[in-house]
């Protein structure tokens, strides 16, 4: 036995040998019964003192930053935008569509998911900066909730020079069929606005939309929704996710 | 809510599963963050090491195997590993100061909390309790050694005692602890106490 190498525990176990030390220290416990007694007993001593932190709130927009942290470096499965013949099709005021009571009581539910301008943080401005390298301005961002289906993701709005850019990112889309698309539309007073039609054989993905110039702003929501070709001008399908703005 | 087991889901994120990532984020976001909170006694470290614990997990970089225990005690001791290092890299582990007592902190509605989070409760508020049962000295040496994790010559400095005794002080206090969480648990309510 050695005395002096077993007085290193408290440090091993801190973490505060360096790593020959440390080494060093490993070696020693392999044969050293009363080191690994100890050890064992500390580590089983110690194993719920983390509980006695209780339970705080993290701070508001935790998860999307610490989830994009974690994914940045993931390779983007590449999706496919589709060319659209008339790439954003204006609804004109008054025009009420089916879906949208229900999308707006969905939205509704979804408060948490709101993140105002104000709220954006350096990070989600650097994730987006990752994927695009010219980006000037992040807009908007915000988490795609769930609506119909397991679909979820993050929208944003970047404002590009004079471009303003719409990017999607989305995971566990239903799968597609012959000639069905997803559709992203952002949605003001005046109703939705079709903002980019794409596809992916993946189910999930990241697809960029350059928005026509002079296109309004102030956008109130934004929805992906499940379409049966990229034809529809206003959603006919299902709306697979959304967020308010 | 995803009922997988926290083993089946880490076999996912190893294939780069990241739903099962996000299931398993919601399910230890708030243990994660509160110890971290509670190890750094800073908002921004303890957001900071939740997403280095989470880089950690999604890059493997320290595998998880079933013999090193239960998954979410090797998340807890990476929190705190993580935690040390970033109190280390900024100088502050000398600065932490002690806390006297730990608050009960639960504010959001039950339902939206991890299932888990009620076995957490309990088990924190007994552990708390039996705490605050230790002396005052052990209760210290508990918070500088595990919460702190100062080496054992900060230690022996902080409390002015021999460098040889910090050990078993440590040892002492830890055994301490663990009677009192079995009176509180009511295992053995028999045993005599030498406290
Ligand atoms: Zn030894």
């Amino acid at each position: 036995m050695n005395r002096q190498m077993c007085d290193q525990l408290v440090d091993y176990f801190n973490g505060q040998l360096s790593e020959i030390d440390n080494s060093s220290f490993e070696k020693h416990v392999a044969t050293c019964e009363e080191c690994q007694i100890e050890l064992a007993e500390w580590k089983a001593l110690t194993d719920d003192l983390p509980l006695v932190s209780g339970s705080m709130t993290p701070p508001e927009g935790m998860k999307e930053r610490v989830l994009n942290a974690v994914f940045e470096q993931e390779q983007i499965t590449p999706i496919t935008p589709v060319a659209l013949k008339d790439s954003i099709t204006s609804i004109k005021k008054k025009k009420v569509f089916p879906w949208l009571p229900a999308l707006a009581a969905v939205l509704m539910l979804s408060v948490g998911a709101n993140i105002f301008l104000a709220s954006i943080v350096k990070n989600q401005q650097q994730d987006i900066v990752a994927q695009s390298e010219v980006v000037d301005q992040l807009l908007a961002y915000v988490n795609l909730s769930p609506v119909v289906g397991e679909a979820s993701g993050t929208a944003s709005i970047v404002k590009h020079g004079d471009e303003t850019r719409v990017v999607v990112q989305a995971n566990s889309l239903p799968k597609l069929s012959n000639d069905e698309v997803y559709q992203v539309w952002l949605i003001d007073e005046n109703g939705p606005i079709r903002a980019g039609t794409f596809k992916s054989d993946s189910q999930e993905g990241a697809v960029v939309f350059t928005l026509p110039e002079g296109i309004d702003q102030d956008w109130t929501q934004v929805a992906v929704s499940h379409e049966p070709n990229e034809e529809s001008k206003t959603p006919l399908g299902n709306v697979l996710m959304a967020s308010n703005f | 809510m995803d009922k997988s087991t926290d083993s089946q889901l880490y076999v996912r994120i190893r294939d780069k599963d990241k739903v099962a990532l996000e299931v398993i984020y919601d399910r230890y976001e708030r243990l994660v963050y509160s110890f971290a909170y509670r190890m750094t006694q800073n908002a921004q470290m303890a957001e900071d090491t939740v997403q280095e614990v989470f880089i950690e997990l999604w890059r493997e970089h320290s595998p998880y195997t079933e013999d090193k225990g239960k998954f979410s005690s090797w998340l807890l001791t990476m929190t705190r590993n993580t935690s040390l290092d970033a109190l280390r890299k900024k100088g502050k582990q000398q600065e932490v100061g002690l806390l006297e007592k730990d608050t009960e902190q639960m504010r959001a509605p039950i339902d939206q909390l991890p299932e888990q989070m009620l076995e957490w409760k309990e088990k924190g508020s007994i552990l708390r309790k039996s705490l605050e049962r230790l002396k005052v000295e052990q209760r210290t040496i508990v918070e500088l050694f595990y919460f702190h994790g100062l080496s054992q010559e900060s230690i022996s400095t902080k409390l002015d005692i021999p460098l040889g005794t910090v050990k078993s002080r440590i040892r002492l206090a830890l055994q301490h602890l663990r009677k009192h969480l079995e009176k509180e648990r009511g295992i053995s309510p028999n045993e005599p106490s030498d406290v």
